[in-house]
């Protein structure tokens, strides 16, 4: 996938905006949760799935950006693609924790 | 492969003097990278949570821990850094209210971030080691 530099500020920002509102939430339920079962509401989970989703795409461009700055021009053709696959595991293994967890 | 050109060349962060904003962009940064890898390790023990039915205890004793409790003051320190920072950010590139961005972008407002930062770290740490 080809993420220009607009693209990617702009989902950067629109991840960074959601997350900034969420973070204060989480601190919140780590203060105040009880039993881990509590974490299974969908008040919880529904706000909590999204911001996971965006947090990889947060993350995605941010080390990208991190290693385009700092890493050596030639070794970037294959730490960028292994940066996005890595990214995509992640997502595919926690697609399935969540569909294993929900049938528990 | 040899350098080409002769210009002397200094490596040595040390010998550098940064701009309070400079530092502020570099720990924006280096917590988000802290962070990628503290998820990391949080996925890895949801992984192992659905193979052992026991981690859980596990992982709650090792919580209450030295190393548990280094890990998670990590965790909260390094995101409410990279939070307050970010918050700044977002503010600076999209708040209409032209005052609020000029200062924003003053060094006394990052000693006030960075304020900010430290109340919000004791508290952390307060409940985490306490």
């Amino acid at each position: 996938m080809r993420l220009t530099g607009k693209r990617a500020f702009i989902w950067q920002n629109i991840s960074a905006a959601y997350l900034a509102l969420y973070t204060p939430y989480l601190a919140w339920l780590a203060l105040t949760i009880k039993t881990h079962t509590d974490l299974f509401t969908p008040s919880v989970l529904m706000p909590s799935l999204l911001a996971i989703g965006l947090l990889l795409i947060h993350a995605w461009v941010g080390l990208r950006d991190v290693m385009i700055d700092y890493f050596p021009r030639r070794s970037l053709a294959w730490w960028l693609p292994s940066l996005l696959i890595t990214l995509v595991l992640i997502a595919l293994n926690l697609t399935w924790l969540l569909l294993k967890g929900f049938s528990l | 492969m040899p350098r080409q050109d002769t210009r002397p060349v200094n490596l040595s962060l040390l010998h550098f003097r940064f701009p309070p904003n400079a530092i502020l962009s570099i720990s924006h940064r280096i917590t988000g990278v802290l962070l990628v890898i503290t998820l990391l390790s949080w996925l890895a023990w949801l992984n192992l949570s659905l193979f052992e039915a026991d981690s859980l205890n596990r992982y709650q004793a090792w919580l209450s821990s030295w190393s548990g409790k280094l890990f998670l003051s990590v965790f909260w320190l390094a995101l409410a850094l990279h939070w307050l920072a970010g918050v700044r950010h977002l503010l600076i590139e999209f708040c209409l209210n032209s005052r609020l961005k000029a200062f924003l972008r003053t060094e006394s407002a990052v000693w006030f971030l960075l304020g900010l930062w430290l109340a919000l770290s004791v508290f952390a740490l307060a409940r985490i080691w306490l």
